[in-house]
């Protein structure tokens, strides 16, 4: 559509500045068409079947023969048309000279007027269309409405009535015009009433599947490439569904799919979608790296700028003709081609045509290079210290995701220190458990709060870990540096993916953790005497890995690992008289009860809470066990 | 000895918000005085790769892709205790995002291991990771 003839309608409306509600229905720039018809009926015809400027070829094969409509509409985008059109919008509706029924008195055919729906959807309520099958009323229709032909979307029973969705609001007047002329085979005429109506979305599992098999016929692996051009009308979905990818919403849920299944996608057909706002495709460089190949022609792309979402994208192949900023262009090819490359200096083929290599500057090329990634790094390639460090965390992780995290006790100093940050994103209610515990400097600025947050001394710390939610660490994801290495002391980072266990609902959620450890020597082994502790979600492209293996459990270590740092270490009296003392100050029993407690449950401290509150709660505890020596 | 700890919790969280203003500022916008703020055996692990030596590390700071970070979390606890001989020191953890140049930006962790050397805070370790999926 020519941009000048848009303006001159717009002005005449008489909404100058209104330019966004434009694009407010999203989907077609044809509709806005007045609610009140008349005074504008001078204009230049609005509606026009768009020229077929995609090549048939593509398509083809995908449209049932019935349904064929791209080539009878472009058959019949000529003058008749227009004319039809311009007359249906006028008081007195006059049928085409192309109209396959015999014209009607005037009466009749003023009463079918339908309103003018500004999103130029319709829905078709067929009374009584329970009664007869799809194929009929589908069939009588398309045959009375010939050579125009629709696609009609969405086809289903509510109720005693059948109803689907058309677009264009030539197609429905054509349709309405049908409305008792069709004899059902019980005899009766099929009754048949239009009114503006936009097919309903609904994103659900259901349609995310028939998605997924829609697009499974639509991929050609040799060249991995996905043809998702004129999508809304694919055989396969339109006749339940209604998906068109210029909604934000459906878009992303086609797309969330593609980068699951393909994410090596390599060659992206967005053809003829009516796709006007680009901005969520600003995730395509983020789900698909491997991206070369972009065609978004025939579009309703307005300005040059609605690129720049694209361009984190590598193009080496781009279609734009037919969006209406190719207009601007008209005669100036070159700078057509210069203004597209600023935004991707790597395309070698425009709309199909073959671009001069372009000539770059070197060194930004070569400045954008980071280094590669390494999954370990060893102060002073240490080997000794690598060793103990290793050793030290998987013994660490083993007890950390088993049952008890009691034995933790051990691997940390007396007055060790813990404190966690973590970062959250929206969708995660899970996190609020840590999120009270989250010590963000940023956040937390009165300095009791800094200090109460940070968990001083080994009891503390281990009561602090033994609440947090159970994990399965994937050991294969880990990262390991060890930065700092003398006779007293290591720092070592450590980062990977954990599974949280939740038995209430039996839930797991992936987290990604890195933790900072000081460890220190004690007796035989080590200790831990500082860690900071951060959790996050994990991106998205984390999450796929970790679908794709399977979680092995345990691997490294063994049935023979326990340790002898963790396990057979028994614990000191010192421990032993600490965590006493910190029984009787959390459940206020004397001493000699809380250690008779504490001894019952093998020195458990986690268990000897659980029994503490049981028994308390049946009343089983006697009240000298409160009594405290003076 | 609570008492000192106490104070010394605190100088830590002070010290590692301004800490981390004129890192991250000076890593964004004046990269070439990067090295100041390590000391002259100081390391840095950025995503696995290991500098030794100010110089180094100034060096590659010079060599990366301009940079833009943006902090979300801040961590920070004194060090006691023999490990570091009663010499002033404090961990910091920080979160955030980065975006080098015109790439997609990441979501990243760093911590450091700062100590006072006379008048002046000094890295002795900087440890840098992107939150990323690794190949196997």
């Amino acid at each position: 559509m020519p941009k000048k003839s848009n303006k001159t309608f717009w002005g005449g409306l008489g909404r100058a500045g209104n330019a966004e509600e434009k694009h407010y229905f999203g989907h077609d720039d044809r509709m806005g068409r007045s609610n009140d018809g008349p005074k504008y009926m001078n204009n230049k015809p609005r509606v026009s079947f768009k020229k077929q400027t995609y090549k048939s070829g593509r398509m083809r094969n995908l449209i049932k023969p019935h349904f064929d409509d791209d080539v009878l509409m472009s058959a019949s985008s000529n003058n008749n048309s227009r004319q039809v059109i311009n007359r249906g919008r006028g008081k007195s509706f006059i049928r085409g000279r192309n109209s396959p029924l015999p014209h009607n008195d005037m009466r009749d055919s003023r009463s079918r007027q339908i309103p003018i729906s500004l999103s130029n959807w319709y829905k078709v309520i067929i009374l009584h269309g329970k009664n007869y099958t799809k194929e009929f009323v589908l069939g009588s229709l398309l045959s009375y409405t010939a050579p125009f032909s629709f696609i009609p979307i969405m086809y289903q029973i509510v109720g005693t009535d059948a109803i689907f969705y058309v677009e264009d609001h030539r197609i429905a007047t054509k349709i309405v015009d049908c409305d008792k002329r069709i004899t059902t085979s019980d005899g009766f005429k099929m009754q048949i009433r239009v009114r503006p109506g936009v097919p309903p979305i609904q994103i659900s599992d259901a349609l995310k599947e028939r998605l997924k098999q829609a697009m499974g016929k639509r991929y050609v692996q040799e060249t991995n490439a996905l043809d998702l051009s004129k999508f809304y009308h694919d055989p396969e979905l339109a006749g339940d569904y209604w998906c068109p990818l210029a909604r934000p919403n459906m878009l992303m849920a086609v797309l969330d799919i593609v980068q699951e299944h393909i994410p090596n996608l390599e060659a992206l057909n967005l053809d003829s979608n009516k796709m006007c706002h680009l901005d969520k495709l600003s995730s395509l460089a983020n789900k698909f790296e491997k991206l070369k190949i972009l065609h978004i022609g025939d579009n309703k792309i307005k300005e040059i700028n609605h690129l720049n979402v694209l361009k984190n994208l590598q193009l080496e192949e781009l279609r734009l003709e037919g969006n209406p900023m190719c207009n601007k262009y008209k005669n100036r090819q070159d700078d057509y081609v210069s203004d597209i490359r600023k935004k991707f200096p790597k395309l070698l083929k425009l709309d199909g045509i073959d671009l001069p290599p372009p000539i770059v500057f070197d060194v930004e090329e070569h400045k954008l290079k980071l280094p590669s990634t390494q999954r370990m790094f060893i102060v002073q390639s240490n080997a000794k210290a690598q060793e103990v460090a290793s050793q030290f965390l998987q013994q660490y992780f083993l007890v950390f995701d088993s049952e008890n995290r009691q034995p933790l006790l051990d691997a940390y100093h007396e007055h060790a220190c813990l404190s966690m940050t973590v970062t959250i994103t929206q969708s995660s209610s899970r996190f609020s458990q840590y999120f009270i515990e989250n010590r963000n400097l940023y956040r937390i600025i009165d300095s009791n709060r800094r200090r109460k947050l940070l968990k001083q001394g080994r009891l503390p710390v281990v009561s602090f870990i033994s609440e947090m939610p159970r994990t399965k660490h994937d050991l294969t994801s880990f990262t390991m540096d060890l930065s700092l290495v003398t006779d007293r002391m290591m720092l070592i980072t450590v980062t990977g993916l954990f599974k949280e266990l939740h038995s209430k609902d039996n839930k797991e959620h992936l987290r990604y953790f890195n933790r900072t450890f000081i460890i220190v020597p004690e007796g035989v082994g080590f200790c831990i005497s500082n860690e900071q502790l951060h959790i996050s979600n994990p991106t998205m492209n984390q999450e796929k890995q970790f679908s794709s293996i399977p979680l092995i459990i345990q691997p490294t270590a063994g049935p023979s690992t326990p340790s002898t740092l963790v396990n057979s270490v028994p614990l000191t009296e010192e421990v032993k008289q600490q965590m006493t003392m910190t029984l009787s100050q959390q459940t206020n029993m004397n001493i000699e009860w809380s250690l008779k407690c504490l001894e019952e449950v093998q020195w458990n401290f986690e268990n000897a809470r659980v029994a503490f509150q049981e028994a308390f709660s049946l009343g089983k505890i006697p009240p000298t066990a409160f009594t405290k020596q003076v | 000895m609570e008492e000192e700890l106490r104070a010394k919790i605190d100088q830590a969280c002070r010290t590692a918000e301004e800490f981390t203003k004129l890192y991250y500022e000076s890593l964004d916008k004046r990269r070439y005085l990067m090295s100041r703020l390590y000391m002259d055996t100081a390391i840095l692990i950025w995503n696995g790769n290991g500098i030794e030596g100010k110089d180094q590390i100034q060096n590659f700071w010079t060599e990366l892709p301009s940079s833009d970070h943006s902090v979300i979390t801040l961590d920070a606890q004194p060090i006691t205790g023999p490990a570091v001989a009663n010499q002033l020191t404090f961990l910091v953890k920080v979160s955030g995002q980065v975006k080098y140049q015109d790439k997609a930006p990441k979501t990243f962790n760093q911590n450091f291991l700062i100590t006072a050397l006379g008048d002046k805070w000094k890295i002795v370790s900087d440890c840098f990771r992107t939150q990323e999926a690794l190949e196997n």
